[in-house]
């Protein structure tokens, strides 16, 4: 992980553009590729680098796009390894995804083709040129743990995302049929990519969870019911059986569900309080009217230090605001000054006194 | 060479570029105030790998791409004041990958040529023509520009119409254009009934 030291950024110039005409990334993308192609091409002449220097000067994001430009210039020439015999129009056919549906998940459904007949045997050399860039699909389940307060967000190879809260275990297994995920344990959110040929399956205990390009957290606490919340897209939630009944959970709704899939309760969330319920994502608490005590257990499952209260009052004293979950001092802190009360640390905790 | 060698170049092809796709998802789930763009945080962070001294010692490129975008959000959020948190350390405001991404959530290298491959086979012509002269024969902009009748600069902007498609499959993992037309589409709409 880069120290903060490394992080300096460039400073930003976009003060020397005026915002009623600021250039558009896409302007600024089209401008760069003409230059990476210029500068791929002849040698500029030393007015044409004297013009690509100032160009760039005016604005961090022409920089940036210009190497990028440049970077997509010598990542296409490895079209070498693909050999002369490459035919583009054969590849193509074979692999194209260009009239699916799914325009917009197009790396997806390339990394991920549904299984189709070959439909042309195409030239002896596009035959070569296709088998030597088989694809694998990935055979062992992989297991994601997190520690007491890490916050783990891992991309999947589908171009989903699964983000883990603290303590949480995750089980992932991706096959040619199926997206699998066991939620062992803790709580997760997951962004879910389009796959028509692959469902995208989470299971936790007796639940199974089957999403369609969504967003939805599960929880599968300790000593609590599993809970499913839907942020965007649906969640078809049955049990492990197909027979078992099924509940489908649109945007901003929540399901709790007892352990053996006895009993479903679900209900709509406002829009306010799923996104305090995500804070943890950006590994972030918040709370609205929320009492101390509630607030010292959330903290808990991120740090080790307690938040510990004199008596049980202070405990009933609620708080509003969006605090770091790995911070429980500066939360104890900022709550003490808050509520007019002493914060004061002691043996691996903290007290909050009067 | 210029402000972009070709190694840097390579490098950042090679180890920036694959990892833009997540990235964008990323950004769209950290929800950017209004007035800053995923297209903007990725420029800038592009220009951070192409103005770093050396990129040697960075081993985990796709970790530090993700530090570098949060650290210009935050560094926006910042100076715009959007976000008023007291006793945070801002470095750990927003939750960070952990760990090297597992083999399982790699691109892999054959997989990275594959979607180029298919990329370019879906590239419309004549622009395709041009741009498999210039990179697969390695014919020079001259040599293309009398092979299809076009003068050097027409070439050339036909080889950077090209590349901007392929940036934008590679890099967007969609179809930049068909979104920008549904786009522009729904704000003419609005201007007309806002």
């Amino acid at each position: 992980m880069p120290s903060r030291a490394h992080l300096d950024i460039i400073g930003n110039n976009k003060s020397m553009t005026s915002m009623a005409e600021r250039e558009t990334s896409a302007e600024i993308d089209a401008a760069a590729a003409l230059w990476a192609v210029r500068v791929d091409g002849d040698a500029l002449s030393a007015e044409a680098k004297g013009k690509l220097e100032a160009w760039l000067a005016a604005d961090v994001r022409r920089l940036g796009a210009y190497a990028r430009a440049r970077a997509m210039l010598v990542e296409a020439g490895r079209v070498k390894a693909l050999g002369t015999g490459f035919d583009p129009a054969a590849y193509a056919l074979e692999h194209g995804v260009a009239d699916s549906e799914a325009t917009e998940d197009w790396r997806n459904v390339a990394l991920h083709p549904t299984r189709r007949k070959f439909l042309v045997a195409g030239s002896v050399a596009a035959a070569s040129a296709v088998a030597a860039i088989g694809l694998s699909w990935p055979a062992a389940a992989t297991t994601y743990t997190t520690r007491r307060g890490e916050i783990r967000l891992v991309p999947l190879a589908d171009g989903s995302s699964m983000t883990l809260n603290t303590q949480t275990i995750a089980k992932v297994l991706f096959t040619s049929d199926e997206r699998h995920i066991e939620l062992i344990e803790g709580e997760a959110l997951f962004d879910v990519a389009r796959d028509s040929a692959r469902p995208f399956v989470v299971e936790a205990g007796a639940s199974l969870m089957k999403a369609v390009a969504t967003s939805f957290t599960v929880s599968r606490l300790p000593g609590e019911n599993v809970k499913v919340t839907v942020r965007q897209g649906s969640v078809r939630l049955g049990g492990l059986a197909p027979s078992q009944p099924q509940t489908v959970l649109t945007a901003n709704m929540r399901a709790v569900v007892t352990p053996d899939m006895a009993k479903v309760a679900t209900g709509s969330i406002a829009a306010s309080e799923m996104n305090r319920d995500i804070a943890w994502q950006q590994g972030m608490l918040s709370f609205e009217d929320t009492p101390l005590s509630q607030a010292a257990i959330q903290f808990a499952r991120y740090s080790d230090t307690a938040i510990r209260f004199d008596d049980p009052t202070i405990g009933e004293e609620t708080i509003t605001g969006l605090y770091a979950a790995n911070d429980p001092q500066g939360f104890a802190r900022s709550a003490a000054l808050s509520l007019g009360i002493k914060a004061r640390a002691q043996s691996g905790g903290i007290t909050l006194g009067r | 060479m210029g402000p972009v060698s070709n190694e840097r170049a390579a490098w950042i092809g090679r180890h920036i570029v694959p990892h833009e796709f997540a990235l964008r998802a990323q950004l769209a789930r950290w929800r950017l105030p209004h007035d800053l763009d995923a297209d903007d945080v990725i420029q800038e962070a592009y220009a951070k790998f192409a103005t770093l001294d050396s990129v040697d010692d960075i081993r985990h490129p796709r970790n530090y791409l993700y530090s570098v975008a949060r650290t210009i959000l935050l560094m926006h959020l910042r100076r715009a004041r959007v976000v008023s948190i007291r006793s945070v350390d801002d470095v750990d405001a927003y939750a960070m990958p952990a760990d090297d991404p597992s083999p399982e959530e790699q691109v892999s290298d054959r997989e990275q040529l594959h979607l180029l491959a298919l990329a370019v086979s879906e590239l419309p012509d004549p622009g395709r023509t041009a741009f498999l002269m210039r990179m697969m024969d390695e014919l020079s902009h001259k040599e293309i520009g009398a092979r299809l009748g076009m003068s050097n600069n027409a070439v050339q902007k036909s080889i950077a119409k090209t590349l901007t498609l392929l940036m934008t499959k590679m890099g967007r993992g969609g179809n930049a254009v068909a979104r920008a037309s549904r786009h522009h589409r729904q704000q003419q709409e609005h201007d007309q009934h806002g």
